[in-house]
C-alpha cells in the first residue's frame, strides 16, 4: 500500500528552505521543495527510507512510519559552509570561484599565536609572501601577493584601505586574499596589488551565551649576539690604525696595561642595550545569538616589551559586531570598533641616522664605560671611534619615541530584499584616527652646549565610504545560474598633521622655546561605479566578468577617469560524467582569467601641481629673530602636471585537484603580470634643484608560480594530520625603460654615492648597485680592473670602465634583493587530546646590504674604528687577509658589504593540550617562535632588513627577530 | 560630487597664488638665504665639507685615513665626477640658492601685478638677484662652463639644457648685479642682508676674477677697483685695528669690518633652527679637544705664514695642560695645527684643554664673513699694480696696513717690515695670510695660475698630489655623473 507524504522542511532557524531534493531510497522516485519548503512525496511505503540531500546541507536519511505529515529540519552542512569565500562585493561558494583566491580562517591561525592580522597569513598561501622585516614591538610585517610590487590593500568589514594594524587578530573570522586580476579588479585601482579582504566574527544565531577568554605570555631573547673585539684588542687596533696613518697613538702603553690588568674593564654593548623581554596578551569575547540578532563583543588587550631596552608596544582592542533581521527581507549589520596603541621607541633600528641603536650597540667603543665618572653623564664622543654614532645606553635611555594612536571605526549596512531574486544594499563606513606622537631628545652626552628638545606632532586622519550596492541571483533551472552585482561607490579621505619642535637648555626647570607650527593636510577623494556578472552553466562551466569606472584626486584633471576590466573562466572537469564517479580525483577544475587595473597608490597629494615648501628651515638676519621661510617645493614632490594612471594587466592560468575524496589537494597557479606607465620616482638634476618627481615611467613583468600542496590524513581513530606546503617563485623583469636604465633608492644612504639600486632593461627587479669589490692589493703586480695609484693593502675596486679612475660609472649590478623561491611548511598533528604544529619556512636566493657590517670593520664616514673580531682578516694583520688594510678605504656601495641572506627558519614549535572537562572547554598550550635559523649571513637576522620594493635588501640595523617562548591558556564556556 | 576629485590645498600654497603680499616675498627669499647654510654636516657653507672643493690650494689637509676620503681626495687634486659629498656643496648648493632666487624673482612682477609698491617689492627683490649672481659666480669658477637655469618650474626644456659658455655666464652675472645695485638699499636694517655695498664688493670680486684666468680679460682691472674704493670710500665700513676682534663672537653683529656675513644660530638662542656652523669649531678642532679634526692646517703653509698677532690667532699649534706643560702640534694625533680662527664663543686655547673636551660640539653659531672691507683695499692693491688705475700709494699703504695689523703693530704708522713697492704676488700672498679658512685661496691660486707653484713646497708627509696642478684641467671639477646620466646635453669637463 502506496501512501503519500507532505511535510515542510527548514533550516535550523525554522526558515524555510527550497530545492532540497527527496528521494525514496533504492528507486528512482523523488521530488523537491518548493519555495516555501513544502513538499509532496507520494508511492511510500512503510520501511522505506527518504533520502533528503540539498548542496550545503548535511544529507539525512529518514525511515517512513506511515504518517501523512511530516516537518524535517536540516543541518547546514559546516564543512561545506566553510567553503563559502568571500570576494570582492559578495561572498560566493569555493567551488564555484574562477579567480585565484586563498582563505586563512581563525582554526588555521589558532596554534600560532600571532600579534597582528599579517601573521595569520606568513606561510599559509601559496602567492602571498609575508616579512617580518623588524623585530620590534609592534613592527608589522610587509605583505606582497604575487610579485614585489607594493602593499596590497585590506578591506576590513566592507571599508576599504582600513588600518589593519588596528584590528585584533583575535577578532578575525576570516581573511581572503584575492591574487589575480580577475578577482581584483572589482576593487579597481585599489586592487593592483592584490586585495585582502577580512571578515570580522560575528555572533550565531539561537545560540546561547559564549564566553571564551585567552591569556598568553611570552618571553623573548635576542637570538644570536654578535661576536665583537673585547676592548683591549679593540684599544690596540686604534692604536694601529693611527700608527698606519701616520699619526700618533691614541693610547698610551700604560693606558693599555692598566685596562688589562682592571677586571670587567670597558662594556659589552650588546649586554647593555638587549634584555629578556616579557609580553602579555589577553582577550575575552561574548557572542550571544536570539531568534533574528546576533551579537558579538571583544576586548584585547596586549603588551610588548621589545627586547632593546625602553622599547614596548600596548595595544587596546574593543570591537562590538550586531546583525539584525529587522523584517524577513531587510537586515541590518553593525560593527564598531575602538584600539588605541601606545609605543615607545617601536621605530628602534632600521633608521639610517646616528640615533639606531642597534648599530650604535655594535660599532660604539668597547673600551668606554657607560657613564664617565668626572662629567657624571654618558660617555660622548672620544676623538676615535663611532662619530656617527652616539652612546647606545644614552640613546635607549633618552630618547624617547612615544607614539599614541587611537583608531575608531564604524560601519553599518542595511540589506532589503526586493524580491527573492534582487537586493538592493547600503553600506556607509567611517574610520577616524587620532595620532598624537611626541619625541623627547635629551642633550647630547658630554656636550656642554648642546640642547634637549621635544617634538610633538598632533593629526588626524579620517576615511568616510558610502556605497549603493543592487545583487541579483537567480537559478533559471537546474542548468543556468546568473548573479550579478552593480555597485557606486564614493571615498573621501583627510589627512591632517600638525607639529612643531621646543628647545630647552640642559637645565631642564627653564622654560622651552618653540619653533615654527607646521601644518600639513592631504586629501584624497574617489568615486567609481563597477559591475559584476557571474554565469554558470550545470555547475561545470563558470564564467565572471567585470568592469569598474574610478576618479581619482591624485591625477590631473584631464586624466583622473579610467575603467578596467577583467573576465575569467573556469571548468569544473569533476562535475563531467567521466570523472564525477571517479575514486582518485575528487575534484579538478581549471581556471583562466585576465585583468586589467589601474593604480594611483603609490602618489602622494598635491603631485600634479607645484605647491610651496613650509619645510625649508629658517635664517635669522639678526640677533635671535627667526625668519620664516617658504620657497619652492625642492624635496621629494616636484610637481608633475603630466601624470597619469598606472595600468597592469595580469593573466592567471591555474587548475585545483583533489585526489582520493581531497584528502591530497593540490592548487596550482602561474600568472603574468605587466605593469606599464610604473609611477617611479624620478631623480631631478641637481642643476634643477634637485629633489624627485613621480613621473609614469616604465614596463616591468612579475611572473611566477605558486603552488599549494595539502595532504590531509586520519586513523579515524584519535589521530589526523594535516600537512600543507606552500611554495612561491616569482621572476620579475623590466620591460621597458627609458634610457634603459632608472636609478631607485634611496641617495642618501650613508656612506653610499648614489642610489642603491637600479632598473635595467632585461634585468631582474631589486638589483643591488655598487662596485664590486676584488680583493686586497697585495703586490706591485696589478690584477684585472685595478686602478693605478694603489698602495699594497688598498681595497680594489674594479675600474670596469677603465678610465683608472673608481667612479660612480663603475657600479655594477652586485646582487638582488627579492627572494626568487619561498616557501611555507605547516604541519598540523592531532592525538586525542593533544595537537601540535610545527611551522617552517624558507627564502631563498635574496641579497642584502650589511651596512652595520660597513661600521664594524671601521669603514664609516667621520672617524670609526673596526670593532668585529672579522677585522683580523685585514691586510695589516694577515698578507693573506680577505679585507684590506685598517686605513684603506672601505667604500660602503661595494659587494664587500652585499650577503647572501638566503635562510630556512623554525618559526613555530606549539603543543596545546584540551582538558578533558565537560563543564567548559579549556585548552593550554605552550611553543617557541623564531627558535632556529639556517643562514649564512653575518648580521643579526637575514629577514630583519627594509626597503622598498623596489629598493629591497637593505639592513640599516634592523631590529633583530627574537627567540620567543610563548605560554598561554584558553577558556570558554 | 565631482568636486571630491578636486585637491585643494587649504593650508598649502601654489606657485601661481603663493604671492599675495610682500611678506610672501620675503618668505621665498629667507629659503633663498637658508640654502647657504642648510644641512650643517654636508653642504652648508657653515660645515667642513663645504671645502672639499678647495683642499687642492696650499692652505689645509685632512687625514691620509679612508674616511676623510672626500677631503683627500680634493687634497690630492683627485675629485672624482661621483663623490655626491664634494658635488653637493659644490654644484648643488649653489643651484638650490638658484631654484629659491629664481622663485623669488618670479614674485617680484607677481606682486607689482598686483598693485604692490614697486620700489619695495623690487628692492627684496635685489637681494633674490644678489643671490643668483652670487650662485653663478661660484659655479663658473668651480666648473667652468654651467647650465644656466633662470625659472623655478621642473620642465622638459630644463631637463635638457647645455652648459652655458663661461663668458656668457659672467654676462648673467653682471646683469643680474646690475639690477641688485641699482634697487638693493645703501643700508638694511639687518646684518645678514645683502646691501647695495655688498653687491659693489660681489662685483670688484667677480670683474678681478674676470680679469685673470680663463677670461683673462684685463679691462677689467679697472672695473674692479673703481667698485672696490666706492665700497672703501662711500660705504661706511672701516678697517678695524686688531685682528682678532673681527672674529669675536660678542662683536659679530657690531664690527665695522664685515659687508656681508652667513648668519648662524644655534639651537640654544634659535630652537628649532639648527643653524649651525661645524666648521667654526667642530670640524676644525683636533680630536684631543673632541672634535672630528676634519681638516688642518698644511705644514709648509703653516710654517711660510708671518710671524705676529695674526698668526698666534689664527692658528692652534699647542694645547695648554692642566699641569702647565704643553702640547706641541707635532704632538697631536694628526701632526698638524689647526685652524683656530673661528674658534671664538667656543675654545678658549690659553686654558687647558682637558677642560674644554668636546666642548660646544658642532652648536657654534659664530657668523662667517663673506666680505670684508680689508679684501676690498686688497683688491683695490692687486687691480692697480695691474694696471687697473687708482693711485699706486693708495695702493701700497691698504697693503701696509693689512701687513702690519697681522702683525700686531699700529696700523696707521709705519713700520719697519713696510713694503716700499709691492708686486701683484704680494697681494695674493697676502690675501693668502689674511683670509684664510674664508673660501678665498684656492680661488685667488687658479685666476692667477700660481697654483703649482704654491704647491712646490709641500712638505713631503702630506698626503702626496694624484692630479697636476700645471694642467688647467685640474682648476675645475669634473660635473656629476648623476646630472650627466639624467641630462645628455651636458658634456664632462676633460682631464
Amino acid at each position: 500500500q502506496e501512501s503519500t507524504l507532505k511535510g515542510v522542511i527548514t533550516n535550523v532557524n525554522d526558515e524555510p528552505v527550497p530545492y532540497v531534493n527527496l528521494i525514496i531510497k533504492g528507486t528512482p522516485k523523488g521530488t523537491v521543495s518548493d519555495f516555501g519548503g513544502e513538499f509532496q512525496l507520494g508511492g511510500l511505503s512503510i520501511s522505506d527510507v527518504i533520502v533528503v540531500s540539498s548542496i550545503g546541507y548535511v544529507t539525512q536519511e529518514i525511515p517512513y512510519k506511515g504518517q501523512t505529515n511530516i516537518s524535517i529540519q536540516i543541518n547546514e552542512d559546516a564543512e561545506q559552509l566553510e567553503e563559502i569565500v568571500v570576494i570582492g562585493y559578495g561572498t560566493q561558494k569555493k567551488s564555484d570561484l574562477t579567480g585565484s583566491t586563498g582563505v586563512v580562517t581563525s582554526e588555521d591561525s589558532d596554534l600560532q599565536p600571532v600579534p597582528n592580522v599579517q601573521g595569520m597569513l606568513q606561510g599559509k598561501m601559496a602567492g602571498v609572501v609575508v616579512s617580518q622585516n623588524s623585530g620590534a614591538p609592534g613592527a608589522a610585517p610587509k605583505v606582497n601577493v604575487r610579485g614585489f610590487t607594493g602593499n596590497p590593500i585590506y578591506v576590513i568589514d566592507g571599508l576599504i584601505d582600513g588600518d589593519i594594524n588596528a584590528v585584533n587578530p583575535n577578532d578575525i573570522e576570516n581573511i581572503s586574499v584575492l591574487k589575480d586580476a580577475s578577482a581584483t579588479a572589482i576593487y579597481g585601482s585599489r586592487g593592483a596589488n592584490g586585495v585582502i579582504i577580512v571578515t570580522t566574527k560575528g555572533g550565531k544565531k539561537n545560540s546561547p551565551l559564549k564566553v571564551n577568554a585567552e591569556y598568553y605570555h611570552t618571553v623573548s631573547q635576542l637570538n644570536n649576539k654578535l661576536e665583537l673585539l673585547d676592548p683591549v684588542s679593540y684599544m690596540k687596533i686604534v692604536n694601529k690604525k693611527k700608527l698606519e696613518a701616520g699619526a700618533n697613538e691614541i693610547f698610551s702603553r700604560l693606558e693599555i696595561r692598566e685596562a688589562e690588568s682592571t677586571p670587567g674593564f670597558g662594556t659589552d654593548w650588546q649586554d647593555e642595550v638587549f634584555r629578556t623581554a616579557h609580553s602579555d596578551n589577553a582577550n575575552i569575547s561574548l557572542s550571544k545569538g536570539w531568534d533574528k540578532t546576533t551579537m558579538r563583543f571583544s576586548l584585547g588587550a596586549r603588551n610588548d616589551e621589545g627586547i632593546l631596552r625602553n622599547t614596548n608596544y600596548k595595544r587596546y582592542t574593543s570591537r562590538l559586531s550586531v546583525s539584525s533581521d529587522l523584517t524577513s527581507s531587510t537586515k541590518l549589520n553593525f560593527n564598531g570598533s575602538f584600539t588605541q596603541e601606545k609605543g615607545m621607541n617601536t621605530a628602534q633600528g632600521g633608521q639610517n641616522g646616528s640615533d639606531n641603536v642597534v648599530a650604535a650597540a655594535t660599532a660604539w667603543s668597547p673600551n668606554l664605560k657607560v657613564y664617565d665618572e668626572t662629567t657624571n653623564d654618558y660617555t660622548g664622543f672620544q676623538g676615535y671611534g663611532a662619530t656617527v654614532l652616539r652612546n647606545p645606553v644614552y640613546l635607549s635611555e633618552e630618547i624617547l619615541r612615544n607614539t599614541n594612536q587611537k583608531t575608531y571605526a564604524t560601519n553599518l549596512s542595511l540589506t532589503q530584499k526586493i524580491i527573492p531574486e534582487l537586493s538592493f544594499k547600503v553600506f556607509g563606513a567611517m574610520q577616524y584616527r587620532d595620532i598624537n606622537n611626541d619625541t623627547f631628545t635629551r642633550y647630547e652626552p658630554a656636550t656642554p652646549n648642546s640642547v634637549s628638545s621635544f617634538y610633538e606632532l598632533t593629526g588626524s586622519n579620517v576615511k568616510y565610504q558610502g556605497n549603493a550596492q543592487l545583487d541579483f541571483n537567480k537559478e533559471f533551472s537546474s542548468d543556468h545560474k546568473l548573479n550579478a552585482t552593480a555597485v557606486f561607490e564614493v571615498i573621501s579621505r583627510k589627512n591632517k598633521s600638525e607639529f612643531f619642535t621646543t628647545s630647552y637648555d640642559q637645565g631642564e626647570d627653564q622654560e622651552g622655546t618653540l619653533s615654527e607650527v607646521i601644518n600639513v593636510m592631504e586629501p584624497e577623494g574617489m568615486l567609481s561605479a563597477l559591475g559584476r556578472v557571474g554565469y554558470s552553466y550545470k555547475d561545470k562551466i563558470l564564467l565572471t566578468g567585470s568592469v569598474r569606472l574610478d576618479g581619482s584626486s591624485r591625477l590631473p584633471e584631464d586624466n583622473q577617469w579610467d575603467d578596467f576590466y577583467s573576465a575569467a573562466f573556469a571548468y569544473k572537469l569533476s562535475n563531467e560524467e567521466f570523472l564525477k564517479y571517479s575514486e582518485v580525483v575528487s575534484m579538478l577544475k581549471l581556471r583562466v582569467g585576465y585583468g586589467e587595473i589601474g593604480n594611483v597608490n603609490s602618489l602622494n597629494a598635491f603631485q600634479v601641481q607645484d605647491l610651496t615648501n613650509p619645510r625649508i628651515g629658517p635664517y635669522v638676519f639678526q640677533g635671535t629673530e627667526l625668519a620664516y621661510a617658504e620657497g619652492i617645493e625642492n624635496g621629494a614632490n616636484r610637481a608633475n602636471p603630466e601624470l597619469r594612471w598606472e595600468v597592469s594587466r595580469q593573466t592567471n592560468f591555474g587548475f585545483d585537484l583533489g585526489l582520493l575524496d581531497d584528502k591530497i589537494q593540490l592548487n596550482a597557479d602561474y600568472y603574468n603580470k605587466i605593469t606599464d606607465d610604473s609611477h617611479f620616482n624620478s631623480v631631478v638634476p641637481g642643476y634643477l634643484g634637485g629633489g624627485t618627481v613621480k613621473s609614469n615611467t616604465g614596463k616591468l613583468q612579475n611572473q611566477g608560480v605558486e603552488l599549494q600542496l595539502t595532504y590531509k590524513w586520519t586513523t579515524g581513530g584519535k589521530f589526523s594530520m594535516r600537512n600543507t606546503l606552500s611554495f612561491n617563485y616569482n621572476q620579475s623583469e623590466v620591460l621597458a625603460i627609458p634610457q634603459d636604465t632608472v636609478y631607485v633608492g634611496n641617495i642618501n644612504e650613508r656612506g653610499f654615492e648614489r642610489q642603491s639600486h637600479i632598473l635595467i632593461q632585461g634585468q631582474e627587479v631589486g638589483q643591488l648597485y655598487g662596485y664590486r669589490y676584488v680583493g686586497v692589493k697585495k703586490s706591485n703586480t696589478p690584477v684585472e680592473g685595478e686602478i693605478p695609484n694603489l698602495e699594497v693593502g688598498d681595497a680594489i675596486y674594479y675600474d670596469a670602465n677603465g678610465d683608472g679612475t673608481i667612479s660612480i660609472e663603475d657600479m655594477e649590478v652586485i646582487g638582488n634583493g627579492h627572494p626568487d623561491m619561498t616557501w611555507g611548511f605547516n604541519s598540523y598533528l592531532d592525538y586525542g587530546n593533544w595537537s601540535l604544529n610545527i611551522f617552517i619556512q624558507g627564502v631563498h636566493g635574496v641579497d642584502v646590504f650589511n651596512l652595520p657590517q660597513h661600521g664594524l670593520l671601521g669603514g664609516g664616514s667621520g672617524v670609526l674604528d673596526a670593532t668585529s673580531t672579522e677585522i683580523y682578516n685585514s691586510y695589516s694583520f694577515d698578507r693573506n687577509g680577505s679585507l684590506p688594510s685598517l686605513n684603506a678605504r672601505y667604500r660602503a656601495q661595494s659587494s664587500l658589504f652585499v650577503e647572501d641572506a638566503s635562510f630556512i627558519r623554525i618559526k613555530n614549535i606549539t603543543l596545546a593540550y584540551q582538558v578533558p572537562w565537560d563543564k567548559a572547554q579549556l585548552r593550554v598550550y605552550g611553543g617557541a617562535q623564531n627558535i632556529y635559523t639556517f643562514t649564512n649571513y653575518k648580521g643579526y637576522d637575514p629577514e630583519s632588513n627594509s626597503g622598498s620594493n623596489l629598493a629591497p635588501g637593505i639592513d640599516r640595523g634592523s631590529f633583530p627577530l627574537p627567540i620567543t617562548y610563548t605560554f598561554g591558556l584558553n577558556f570558554g564556556i | 560630487c565631482e568636486s571630491i576629485l578636486k585637491e585643494t590645498p587649504e593650508d598649502r600654497s601654489t606657485i601661481n597664488n603663493f604671492f599675495q603680499s610682500t611678506e610672501n616675498l620675503d618668505h621665498s627669499l629667507t629659503a633663498a638665504y637658508r640654502q647657504l647654510v642648510d644641512n650643517a654636516w654636508n653642504r652648508s657653507l657653515g660645515g667642513a665639507r663645504s671645502r672639499t672643493v678647495f683642499m687642492g690650494a696650499d692652505d689645509f689637509t685632512s687625514q691620509p685615513g679612508g674616511n676623510k676620503a672626500d677631503f683627500k681626495a680634493g687634497d690630492q687634486l683627485n675629485i672624482g665626477s661621483s663623490d655626491i659629498n664634494i658635488s653637493g656643496t659644490g654644484w648643488n648648493l649653489p643651484y638650490d640658492v638658484i631654484l629659491q632666487s629664481n622663485f623669488a624673482i618670479q614674485g617680484i612682477e607677481d606682486l607689482i601685478a598686483r598693485g604692490e609698491d614697486e620700489t619695495t617689492v623690487k628692492a627684496m627683490g635685489a637681494e633674490a638677484y644678489f643671490l643668483r649672481a652670487w650662485s653663478y659666480f661660484r659655479l663658473v669658477r668651480l666648473y667652468g662652463d654651467v647650465p644656466v637655469v633662470l625659472d623655478p618650474s621642473y620642465s622638459q626644456e630644463n631637463a635638457n639644457l647645455a652648459r652655458t659658455p663661461v663668458k656668457e655666464v659672467y654676462q648673467q652675472i653682471l646683469s643680474d648685479l646690475e639690477f641688485a645695485i641699482e634697487h638693493l638699499p645703501k643700508q638694511q636694517v639687518e646684518r645678514g642682508r645683502v646691501s647695495y655695498w655688498a653687491a659693489k664688493a660681489l662685483k670688484a670680486d667677480v670683474h678681478l676674477t674676470m680679469a685673470g684666468w680663463p677670461l683673462k680679460e684685463t679691462e677689467n682691472y679697472a672695473l674692479a677697483l673703481k667698485a672696490a674704493e666706492d665700497v672703501i670710500n662711500n660705504g661706511g665700513f672701516s678697517f678695524e685695528e686688531d685682528f682678532a676682534p673681527i672674529f669675536d663672537y660678542n662683536r659679530q653683529d657690531s664690527n665695522t669690518e664685515y659687508i656681508w656675513q652667513l648668519k648662524f644660530c644655534n639651537v640654544i638662542n634659535c630652537p628649532g633652527a639648527g643653524l649651525i656652523t661645524t666648521f667654526a669649531s667642530q670640524t676644525t678642532k683636533p680630536g684631543e679637544l673632541g672634535g672630528f679634526q676634519d681638516i688642518y692646517v698644511e705644514i709648509a703653509y703653516y710654517n711660510k705664514f708671518p710671524e705676529g698677532n695674526r698668526k698666534d690667532f689664527t692658528f692652534l699649534s699647542e694645547l695648554k695642560t692642566k699641569d702647565g706643560t704643553t702640547i706641541p702640534w707635532e704632538e697631536f694625533t694628526w701632526k698638524h695645527p689647526f685652524l683656530s680662527k673661528f674658534y671664538s664663543g667656543t675654545v678658549n686655547k690659553d686654558l687647558p684643554y682637558e677642560d674644554q673636551v668636546g666642548t660646544t660640539a658642532p652648536s657654534s653659531d659664530l657668523d662667517l664673513p663673506m666680505y670684508r672691507i680689508t679684501e676690498m683695499m686688497l683688491i683695490y692693491a692687486e687691480a692697480q699694480v695691474n694696471g687697473g688705475g687708482g693711485e699706486a700709494t693708495k695702493a701700497l699703504e691698504y697693503l701696509n696696513q693689512v701687513r702690519r695689523r697681522g702683525k700686531g703693530v699700529p696700523t696707521n704708522q709705519t713700520d719697519a717690515d713696510d713694503l716700499m713697492a709691492f708686486t701683484a704676488q704680494d697681494v695674493i700672498d697676502e690675501r693668502g695670510w689674511e683670509f684664510i679658512g674664508e673660501q678665498k685661496r684656492w680661488f685667488d691660486l687658479i685666476r692667477t695660475e700660481t697654483l703649482e707653484n704654491a704647491l712646490s713646497d709641500r712638505d713631503p708627509s702630506e698626503n702626496p698630489l694624484i692630479g697636476d696642478p700645471s694642467n688647467k684641467n685640474f682648476y675645475l671639477l669634473p660635473l656629476p655623473d648623476i646630472d650627466l646620466e639624467l641630462n645628455p646635453n651636458l658634456t664632462q669637463n676633460p682631464r
